[in-house]
């Protein structure tokens, strides 16, 4: 059976060997197949790996910036144009863990080591994709309009970043 | 043969019958060319089925008396005949109370009819038990088909006259429909048996004393009818008629099978009264008439053991007993799970900790029994479980629970890796269902909650608040599920199948902004390929209960 502890480090190390970020536990245990939060931070950008029971979710978010700036990494590669929905399976059998974690790391390397060195030129981009999307995708499946107070953060957030 | 070749007049009276009924035939349904048509068929389903039924009865008749006519130049027929009527003469002229010497003179001539015509009182008696509700109910079915068919007529009349056209229409209408009922015994009998069918889906009993009141009713009426006789022509008349002899017939088998039906419930319970043991019958004599006989109609339908019903009188004649409290229908159920499980001690506790919930009430007594043995190890998987978990379990059999909960390993075929679309249990519906029942907390709370498992407050945390969530008991998902994510997903699924049945709302432990940041993911499935997109759930648009985010059903 593979640790979420270890594997993680194993496949994200490269943050901490070459890009010298440090690494916080947010584990709610200290059992191997416990749930809960690994942070990469740098002085310019956090990643959280998260476990939620069989599911992960990698995100990535400016360092002091507030919380409606984080952004997944699968809408990152969406919002670029870089399609690997196969890399995001969703819940997996622990035997699994292992590999999405590996796909994860390998994916974040490839296509986002701008971001993973600080350069954050293309989030306010990103955010703004993700919420266009957000709006047409819940209209598509509910034939409704999503209540404006949804984004509005997200929203203001990158109002005041582009006046900025 | 002989008779027939000395009298050649023996079938006289049956050609005279037969030309009488052909007669009525021709009356009641003269030959009209028009009716020959398709059209005309097609446009009156009624009138073709009644013309049709009466030609038919007709001719049946035409060969019952026949049929007699033969039967009566047996023999032994005639001396039976000639017996009878001797006996009359000898006997019934004895008798000086005019109304008992009638009734003497009816009961050998009613002999003497029924012995010289078998075939058309047989007719007759199939006629009305059925013939008749069969044809009813045909001709019925025919004229709603010919009403259904004047509606077009009914639009024109509208058009025509305003609602006044359509109110005379309708009236019209249903005073022909109405005459038409009252003129056939056929729909009048297919309703009288609609009626007594439904009245025996309510009350059977009822219906029972309905039929009974309407045959003692009949026999009263002819017995009135043959005391009131002037003349013995008049009388025998009477008696040997085709109605009368057909309604002492069919009287006579009503009573019979009511006779019959009730010395086999009298003999039902008094088998019952005797099964149980000294003291349990002494309990039960303690019940008034009214409560023995509910608890023995009960305990028969229910298909009670005797065991179970042993369980029943001796707990409930001890001081305190919570199946003393229960509605009847409970505590035999439970007194029934006790005795075939052989668990009384634990169903008994049970119901007074958690009363007779779903879950008892759902329990196998194989089930429990398997349960409990299991629960029996320490450190056991079924020890982990609350009893109220444990009893759910126990819908299941017990290859079933050892299936769902891992005490057989998995047979997973070669080949095959278990994953979020790959289920690899094969579970069966009753056994997801049983799954999520166990799985699911609070299923009575007015709002469930969704999210990530222990994310920040998490759902599982969140939804202990009292909302309904889903948190399958950690032993089984650690031990089992955690490693079939397929098999798990249908467990979920089936959660949000009951939450959506139940139009419940739903409360989202995550802001519904970061639950679309995570979509690519696949976590949030629920809300995404399912909720939203099978069952119409909405985003609310102002915020839920303490802030958080709702889904609502649809409209």
């Amino acid at each position: 059976m593979v640790s979420f502890f270890h594997s993680t480090l194993k496949h994200f190390g490269y943050l901490v060997e070459e890009f010298s970020y440090t690494v916080k536990d947010k584990r709610y245990t200290a059992n191997p197949l416990s749930d809960g939060v690994i942070e990469f931070v740098s002085s310019k950008t956090i990643i959280e790996v998260q476990k939620d029971r069989n599911a992960f979710i990698v995100s990535l978010k400016p360092a002091n910036e507030p919380e409606v700036s984080r952004m997944s990494l699968p809408w990152i590669l969406e919002a670029l144009n870089i399609k690997k929905s196969d890399s995001f399976p969703g819940e997996v059998a622990p035997e699994g863990y292992d590999k999405v974690l590996r796909e994860n790391a390998e994916l974040l390397r490839k296509y986002c080591l701008d971001i993973v060195q600080g350069d954050f030129s293309r989030w306010l981009d990103i955010l703004q994709y993700f919420v266009d999307q957000s709006k047409r995708g819940y209209r598509s499946r509910t034939g409704r309009e999503l209540p404006k107070r949804v984004h509005q953060d997200r929203e203001d957030y990158i109002k005041s970043k582009s006046l900025s | 043969m002989n008779n027939l070749k000395s009298n050649p007049d023996v079938f006289s009276p049956a050609r005279d019958y037969a030309q009488s009924l052909v007669d009525d035939l021709r009356l009641k349904h003269p030959p009209a060319p028009e009716k020959h048509s398709l059209a005309y068929i097609v446009s009156h389903p009624y009138d073709v089925m009644a013309t049709g039924s009466d030609f038919l009865n007709t001719l049946i008749s035409i060969g019952a008396s026949y049929a007699d006519a033969i039967w009566q130049q047996n023999p032994l027929t005639q001396l039976a005949v000639e017996s009878l009527e001797t006996l009359e003469d000898s006997l019934c002229s004895r008798v000086t109370s005019q109304a008992w010497a009638n009734r003497c003179t009816a009961a050998f001539y009613l002999s003497a009819g029924l012995t010289a015509t078998p075939f058309d009182t047989t007719l007759g008696v199939a006629n009305s038990f059925v013939v008749d509700p069969i044809v009813g109910f045909l001709k019925q079915g025919a004229l709603s088909i010919e009403t259904y068919a004047a509606i077009p007529d009914l639009v024109t009349a509208i058009r025509e006259e305003g609602w006044e056209g359509a109110k005379d229409f309708v009236a019209e209408l249903w005073t022909n429909r109405l005459e038409i009922v009252l003129n056939d015994k056929q729909m009048q009998s297919a309703f009288m048996v609609e009626g007594l069918i439904l009245l025996a889906l309510i009350a059977a009993p009822l219906a029972g004393v309905v039929i009974l009141g309407m045959t003692a009713k009949g026999l009263i009426e002819l017995d009135a009818a043959v005391t009131a006789s002037k003349n013995k022509k008049s009388l025998i008349e009477l008696v040997t008629s085709h109605e009368v002899r057909t309604t002492v017939v069919s009287s006579a088998l009503i009573l019979t099978m009511i006779a019959a039906g009730a010395s086999n419930k009298m003999l039902e319970f008094r088998a019952f009264q005797e099964r149980p043991s000294p003291s349990a019958q002494a309990s039960f004599q303690t019940l008034s008439l009214l409560e023995q006989t509910r608890l023995a109609d009960l305990a028969s339908k229910m298909k009670l053991s005797p065991g179970a019903m042993e369980f029943y009188l001796t707990e409930t004649a001890r001081p305190g007993s919570p199946l003393a409290e229960l509605p009847l229908t409970d505590a035999l159920r439970v007194s029934n799970l006790a005795a075939e499980s052989g668990r009384g001690a634990f169903v008994l506790d049970y119901i007074s900790r958690y009363g007779v919930d779903a879950a008892i009430k759902n329990a196998s007594p194989e089930g429990l029994t398997f349960y409990l043995e299991q629960a029996k190890t320490p450190g056991s998987m079924m020890s982990s479980l609350t009893p109220q978990q444990g009893v759910i379990l126990s819908e299941l059999s017990p290859t079933s629970i050892t299936k769902v909960t891992g005490l057989d390993a998995a047979k997973i075929p070669k080949g095959v890796t278990p994953d979020i679309n790959t289920p690899v249990l094969s579970l069966t519906p009753q056994e997801v269902s049983v799954l999520t029942k166990l799985s699911t907390r609070n299923p009575n709370a007015e709002y469930a909650m969704l999210g990530l498992w222990k994310n920040g407050h998490g759902y599982t945390m969140v939804g202990s608040e009292g909302y309904t969530y889903l948190d399958m008991p950690e032993v089984l998902y650690t031990e089992v599920f955690r490693k079939y994510p397929g098999d798990f997903r249908l467990i979920n699924k089936q959660y949000l199948a009951d939450i959506a049945s139940q139009n419940k709302p739903i409360v989202l432990e995550t802001s519904y902004s970061v639950i679309e940041s995570s979509k690519t993911t696949g976590a949030y499935w629920e809300v995404f390929k399912v909720l939203e997109t099978e069952y119409n759930y909405y985003l609310a648009e102002d915020v839920g209960p303490s802030g958080y985010e709702l889904l609502l059903p649809p409209d």
